[in-house]
């Protein structure tokens, strides 16, 4: 744990270049936190460097290696780093306590600060594993944390930060939100000080130029508080404090990181707004957007809509300003499910509607939909799978297996109701290293394997509506003996990638080159 | 390289094109987005040069890492070109008074939408002004 001393040890005096942290993350490169929270370092004069262990690719996560947590801790040592940081989600908190025990076995004098939603959700337990917690947004308590260190000031008041000295834990509230994100820097994307390690192996470089898509927020917060998301974490967290909590950032900010971006991604083919929810902004932000970024970026764009709030009209616009594929959460089919359960607004008139207007478009649609949820009657699932097949072909479909995350408002109602196991709240369980994305052979019941099974079919065009009309009317059988239609199911997902596999075929893109690299699957989670 | 060599060498490459299509089989949905470099089923011919871009880049940059000086710390990277800090604006106002939430997002009433679909959003609907 951290000094006895109240204070930290002053740095400054014997220092003769600037403080130094080093930030990690586990299995999330794709994490933007981190560097938003480098970024903000970086331009108080702090020095960052970030460590990317591991990525996935499928559900194949498992502890680094020995040689992997070695050469995490060689970047601390070689920065000789100040601070370490550790961002990681609920699922991870087991190789982030291997990986923070590690780094205190080597530095016992480095102080280790854990951030991210798993200790923004359960600090209590998270602080007594470590030095510093930073409880929610982490830009300006970092900030503070680290001049705090370097100047031997206290750092037992800082607001969003718990410090554990000496087993003592001295707990403090949040700060309120940013109000005006354009007081936040750019996210750090520079390649020099990235060390991405895999396989034993490590390479400089920033992990996010590995693709042709670029992630960018517009916006921080939600305007939903679904029951099973972070955000409602984050909600409860800020309480009166997170009254404003859905904001945007300018249009002008924006613009101007996606035109750093255009000077240092040199590949970027397309650009994905990775908010939650998307474009729910004032019709004046709208119109600026609309008309500045064609010119100034050009670049096509995907995001995630609510088809409650969006009409023909403005997707006709953003798709003249680069739409090209949109997102769009059902999550259930059944109002019930959707009110009860997930505190959503049912939306299917208006996802429906939004539908039929991006059919009209030849817009590019993909629905979320949660499967695996233990308290949904047969009833809902019914409905979910009668909305699936009454959507407008052709779709995707993002499956999401339920997972209960620690202080979400679902996991607080089962836990205080006792119809919630805790050993299934992740961090306990881990039942999202297997399902992050859902596969077919997780084991379900009966009747789940037979609704996932039509919820796949539903979304497949070349499966006639009235086959699986007919499997629906006949459900009481094939729920007992469910193992048919979800082999078809499989079936169908074959068909599926034997079809796009062919289209490649055809075009001359599916190579030797590319089925040798592709090949062997274990590459395919870093290359 | 014989015959039989180039044979087995093709029949394991086969193998593995089939590996790859039975396990992304095994996933009845899509990968997100930021999961398909490397996905032979949805990476676009862009994600794969910029993938590969990336990768080589890396490689020489790693290289040239431990062949300068091993044991000291790498280069600082320029820091993110946004607004210097006395240019920045105070992170505590929001911009454009102080509404609530909920004052903005009359989609969350807990009703479904079944009008307004002639009209532009995000303007409310006439059925809810």
């Amino acid at each position: 744990m951290a000094t006895a001393e109240v204070t930290s040890t002053p740095t400054n005096g014997t220092r003769t270049r600037p403080f130094h942290v080093v930030l990690m993350t586990i299995y999330s490169v794709e994490n933007a936190g981190i560097r938003y929270v480098s970024a903000a370092l970086q331009r108080e004069g702090i020095e960052t460097t970030i460590v990317f262990l591991r990525d996935w690719v499928h559900n194949r996560l498992t502890m680094p290696s020995d040689n992997e947590f070695d050469i995490a801790l060689d970047v601390i040592r070689q920065n000789d780093a100040d601070l370490v940081g550790i961002g990681f989600m609920s699922s991870l908190l087991p190789m982030a306590t291997e990986l923070n025990h590690r780094v205190k076995m080597a530095f016992p004098d480095k102080p280790v600060v854990w951030g991210g939603i798993h200790p923004t959700s359960t600090p209590e337990t998270c602080i007594t594993e470590t030095d510093f917690v930073c409880v929610g947004e982490g830009e300006i308590a970092i900030i503070e944390l680290c001049k705090a260190v370097r100047d031997g000031e206290q750092v037992t008041e800082i607001p969003n930060i718990w410090a554990n000295i000496d087993g003592e834990i001295h707990r403090n509230e949040p700060r309120p939100l940013i109000q005006n994100l354009d007081w936040l820097p750019y996210p750090d994307t520079a390649d020099e000080n990235k060390v991405y390690i895999e396989k034993d192996a490590f390479t400089i470089e920033e992990p996010w130029k590995r693709g042709a898509e670029y992630r960018i927020y517009f916006s921080r917060g939600c305007p939903y508080n679904c029951s099973y998301c972070y955000v409602s974490i984050l909600r409860d967290v800020y309480d009166e404090k997170g009254k404003q909590f859905y904001r945007a950032r300018s249009v002008e900010h924006i613009l101007g990181e996606l035109e750093h971006m255009q000077r240092t991604f040199p590949k970027v083919a397309r650009v994905k707004i990775d908010d939650d929810t998307s474009f729910a902004f004032g019709e004046d932000w709208m119109e600026e957007f609309l008309e500045k970024y064609p010119n100034r970026i050009g670049l096509p764009f995907e995001c995630l809509l609510i088809p409650p709030m969006m009409r023909p009209n403005m997707l006709i616009k953003l798709q003249a300003a680069g739409l090209v594929r949109v997102q769009t959460g059902i999550e259930s089919g059944s109002a019930k499910e959707s009110k009860e359960m997930h505190n959503r607004s049912p939306g299917n008139t208006a996802i429906m509607k939004f539908a039929e207007a991006n059919k009209t478009m030849g817009m590019n649609v993909v629905y979320d939909v949660i499967i695996d949820n233990p308290h949904a009657t047969e009833e809902m699932k019914l409905e979910t799978a009668e909305f699936l097949l009454d959507l407008p072909r052709p779709y995707d479909i993002y499956f999401y297996s339920l997972n209960y995350f620690p202080g979400t408002a679902l996991t607080r109602q089962g836990l205080e109701e006792g119809t919630l196991d805790p050993n299934l709240v992740e961090g306990a369980n881990n039942k999202a290293w297997y399902q992050f994305r859902v596969s077919m052979d997780w084991p379900r019941s009966n009747e789940d394997k037979f609704y996932l099974a039509l919820y796949c079919l539903a979304s497949k065009s070349f499966v006639p509506r009235d086959f699986i009309r007919k499997l629906i009317d006949q459900r009481e059988t094939w729920k007992k003996n469910p193992e048919p239609v979800y082999y078809l199911a499989w079936a169908a997902n074959y068909a599926k990638m034997f079809y796009v596999a062919m289209r490649y075929f055809k075009n001359g893109e599916l190579t030797w080159f590319k089925v040798r690299q592709y090949g062997n699957i274990t590459q395919m989670i870093s290359q | 390289m014989g015959l039989r060599d180039r044979i087995k060498g093709r029949l394991n490459r086969l193998r593995g094109g089939i590996d790859a299509l039975k396990d992304e089989a095994k996933h009845p949905g899509r990968p997100a987005d930021h999961r398909i470099a490397g996905n032979p089923f949805y990476e676009s011919e862009a994600d794969r040069q910029a993938r590969e871009e990336a990768s080589s880049a890396a490689a020489v940059r790693t290289a040239e890492r431990a062949a300068a000086a091993p044991s000291q710390p790498p280069t600082d990277p320029e820091p993110s070109p946004s607004p210097v800090t006395s240019a920045l604006p105070d992170p505590n106002v929001r911009p454009g008074g102080d509404a609530t939430d909920q004052d903005a997002f009359w989609f969350l009433d807990g009703t479904d939408v079944d009008d307004g679909w002639d009209q532009t959003n995000p303007s409310k609907p006439d059925a809810e002004e």
